[in-house]
């Protein structure tokens, strides 16, 4: 099914939902989207009772609101939005916003060796520890498959920053390898 | 179609996750062929995305458990949109008619209301004279004439009945009863015995007689 048709068919679920109250419409939704949403949740938040209650909470939020959905993005991009605005609210509700930083950093801890380490988890550890911002564009572009426009209308950012950070990311991603002695020429 | 650098950029992710319209991609894919820093670029993405392959792979969830959480949610109070069952048309369910029309207090008073108004617009048309004629009832008789009960033979020919009548300058007032009794009017001009006398002593007439 392409991007299109998967939208209309969440479109029609959104209008299930808000015009006869069909929660077979909201159970189809849930069934095609709650993975995405879930990981979108369990990254910002990194804990899994947490991105579970905030899950139960967004679709919560989607049933009441299914109405208000313009059709100005995506539907799964509304979705993640609703979804993200509830995680940074569970977020400052513990005070953790002070975490969130501009600039991609390189936290410490312990550094896997090589031994121990395949490519793919180098990366993975490079990416837990890019800042939250950061980590948020890529996953955004990479696991949802958003592109820019996308990205910028669910985060609320000009485009412009989004192909900022998602450069630092990606340089900060290089140099996470680079400190964990896999070189960039080895990608 | 020619891009920049910074487009392509761009574009590598969308063109690893296939989401490039045909022209976009051939653009990317000539690109790809001249440019090695680009193919790079796209190792590094892909490479990117198997890792949140597994990532993903390791979450687990128990989508079913979490769904049962929001139903609890959003049922019953939560369902605004939903017209109550009950009031919704039950075609299959016998005797439906009469219990939904009359489930409104206010349209039952109203279908009384309005049963009383036809009763009442209909009375004064009901016919007053009873549904049965007997012998000794007495149809009035018309001005300047005398009324006659007959009683003509089974077999008795509707035309036969006509000129029988016509010819005692008579005509039907009702009739036939039950019991196929008409009365007939006849003119009380002096010959009122001799009509009569015809008419009883015809072979189509069962019966005739004075009506009192």
């Amino acid at each position: 099914m392409d991007n299109k048709m998967t939208n209309d068919l969440h479109v029609a679920c959104l209008n299930g939902i808000s015009t006869r109250g069909d929660d077979e419409a909201l159970k189809t939704l849930y069934d095609m989207l709650h993975k995405k949403v879930y990981f979108f949740l369990f990254r910002i938040l990194g804990e899994k009772e947490a991105a579970e209650d905030i899950m139960v909470e967004t679709f919560t939020v989607i049933w009441k609101s299914a109405g208000s959905y313009s059709g100005r993005s995506s539907v799964s991009t509304w979705i993640l939005g609703i979804a993200r605005n509830l995680a940074l609210d569970e977020l400052r509700k513990r005070k953790f916003h002070d975490c969130v930083d501009d600039h991609p950093h390189i936290a410490g801890g312990e550094i896997p060796s090589m031994e121990q380490a395949d490519r793919s988890r180098v990366i993975r550890v490079a990416l837990d520890r890019l800042s939250p911002k950061h980590q948020e564009v890529i996953d955004l572009v990479y696991f949802h498959e958003l592109n820019y426009p996308e990205v910028s209308e669910l985060l609320g950012i000009p485009v412009g920053t989004v192909k900022t950070r998602i450069f630092h990311a990606k340089n900060a991603i290089r140099a996470a390898l680079a400190s964990l002695k896999v070189g960039q020429n080895d990608l | 179609m020619i891009y920049d650098r910074e487009k392509l950029q761009e574009l590598i992710p969308l063109y690893a996750s296939g989401q490039l319209s045909e022209s976009e991609r051939h653009a990317v894919e000539r690109s790809l062929e001249k440019n090695p820093d680009l193919r790079q670029e796209l190792a590094d993405d892909l490479e990117l995305k198997e890792a949140y392959r597994q990532i993903e792979s390791e979450v687990r969830l128990d989508p079913e458990k979490l769904f049962s959480r929001i139903e609890a949610r959003i049922q019953p109070k939560e369902k605004p949109a939903k017209v109550p069952a009950r009031r919704q048309p039950q075609v299959n369910r016998p005797g439906f008619s009469i219990r939904d029309l009359f489930f409104s207090p206010r349209l039952a008073w109203g279908i009384v209301a309005i049963q009383f108004l036809i009763i009442f617009a209909l009375f004064p048309a009901v016919d007053q004279k009873p549904a049965f004629t007997t012998l000794s009832s007495s149809p009035e008789a018309v001005a300047g004439g005398v009324n006659l009960h007959i009683v003509f033979r089974e077999e008795t020919t509707e035309a036969a009945m006509r000129s029988l009548i016509l010819a005692a300058h008579g005509e039907i007032v009702s009739g036939p009863s039950a019991t196929g009794l008409y009365v007939v009017r006849v003119e009380n001009d002096g010959a009122l015995q001799e009509v009569l006398s015809t008419l009883q002593n015809s072979p189509v007439i069962r019966f005739a007689a004075k009506a009192d």
